[in-house]
């Protein structure tokens, strides 16, 4: 059995090492330090199973997990309330609620080792990956910022440098002042994860950073277009329409 | 105080029961004076700044204890002997602030800096802390949500300007002036 195990603090590392040493049969290939290491060595190591803390410098835990294609079974390891572990509860992962006991990780351990091969299935039927990137929507941090691959580079869009989103096929196409970036959603998942007063979907394929509007011109017989700073032309729908003039108190 | 800094304390110490008991007990002494600085104070309290300063500095030493050689502190208190007070607690958010943009959410080996001074009848007290700019951009305004620390002046003070922030390169540095009696 291959592990890794990714926190960001030292002595979280070494009490879940020493636990460890009950059980020859699983080996620990790294330590990561943060959730950039960690994505690294999972693509690198296509470990059996992760132990993975939330709260890190740079990407956090969920992030990982949502930038991985298969992402193998999750121990989590957090410090975490009771609410965001409400969030995750009902899927087919575990998790340590530090600090945690030996015998509360063994139990973590045995149950996956008695269930490994059908927590394999599990989550390759996806649904436990989906519910994870669900779970993702609830994290605040989450709100704040986009991540996103590019050239097998990790990218962190802030959402405040997001001009607007655009559909295309079956990603959506990230557009700010850097250039525009591809990411594997939905538009509706990106209408829930964006902070509501800033992003308005205008359109079924169009999203748009209300700061980046300069004017609403109406177009054609009852229709309208959004005119941005740069000087792109959004369409507005009928519906769109009606929810810029409440954000925008019109 | 975050209830993460509590839990992941006592992780940090069960950690270190099993590999160093002698700096698990440190540690469990070391938090325990910390939380009964936090516990035994009331709003309207007022310390000395040495108070104060020892009070953080527990704080300090467990975040050490937690990340290792990461983190290092510098404080440097300029006031020369003269007599200062301020309200019990009110730099505990400004460096819990510093030690999140700059401890829990970057990678590298970080310090940060405290420093005390008087000036015009005022004790300035300035606290630094590097950040990543690619993953938290300070936010116009006070920044980095200082907010709270920002009101509880004002309803001690009526001023407006007492809590300040600027960015230098990838160092944020808060400023905080109480004025002396």
């Amino acid at each position: 059995m291959k592990a890794l195990v990714i926190d960001d603090e030292p002595l979280a590392r070494s009490i879940l090492l020493e636990y460890l040493q009950n059980f020859p049969q699983i080996e620990v290939l790294q330590e990561c330090n943060d959730g950039f290491e960690g994505v690294k060595a999972i693509n690198q190591y296509n470990p059996d199973f992760i132990f993975l803390d939330i709260q890190m410098p740079k990407i956090n835990g969920f992030e990982v997990l949502e930038l991985i294609e298969n992402p193998p079974a999750v121990i989590f390891t957090t410090a975490f309330d009771e609410f965001a572990i409400k969030v995750f509860e009902v899927h087919a992962v575990d998790y340590l609620l530090k600090p945690f006991s030996k015998e509360r990780f063994d139990k973590a351990i045995e149950k996956f080792l008695n269930n490994s091969q059908l927590l394999h299935q599990i989550l390759h039927q996806k649904t436990a990956t989906q519910s994870l990137l669900q779970a993702t929507q609830e994290m605040p941090s989450h709100s704040e910022r986009i991540v996103v691959k590019t050239g097998g580079k990790i990218k962190i869009i802030p959402t405040a440098d997001i001009k607007y989103l655009e559909a295309a096929d079956d990603y959506v196409k990230i557009n700010t002042a850097e250039g525009a970036f591809l990411k594997n959603k939905t538009m509706s998942y990106f209408e829930t994860v964006l902070p509501q007063e800033n992003f308005v979907r205008t359109h079924r394929s169009y999203i748009v950073n209300i700061q980046e509007i300069t004017r609403i011109d109406p177009y054609e017989k009852e229709n309208h277009l959004t005119i941005l700073r740069g000087g792109q032309r959004i369409p507005l729908s009928k519906n769109g329409y009606a929810k810029l003039q409440v954000v925008l108190g019109l | 105080m975050q209830p993460h800094f509590l839990f992941n304390s006592l992780n940090s110490i069960n950690a270190l029961i099993g590999s160093k008991p002698q700096q698990a007990r440190t540690m469990i002494q070391q938090l325990s004076d910390f939380l009964r600085g936090t516990l035994k104070k009331e709003d309207n309290q007022w310390l000395s700044l040495d108070e104060e300063l020892h009070q953080l500095n527990l704080y300090l030493e467990i975040e050490k204890i937690r990340f290792g050689h990461r983190l290092s502190t510098t404080i440097n208190n300029e006031t020369n002997g003269i007599e200062t007070k301020l309200p019990a607690l009110l730099l505990q958010p400004v460096l819990e602030n510093a030690i999140k943009f700059g401890l829990y959410e970057t990678a590298e080996d970080i310090t940060i800096t405290l420093e005390a001074r008087t000036q015009n009848n005022t004790l300035v007290v300035a606290i630094t802390n590097p950040f990543d700019p690619e993953t938290s951009l300070p936010r116009k305004g006070t920044g980095f949500g200082l907010a709270s620390v920002q009101r509880r002046l004002y309803l001690l003070f009526s001023g407006n300007d007492l809590l300040q922030t600027e960015v230098k390169e990838n160092i944020f540095i808060t400023t905080i002036k109480i004025p002396q009696q």
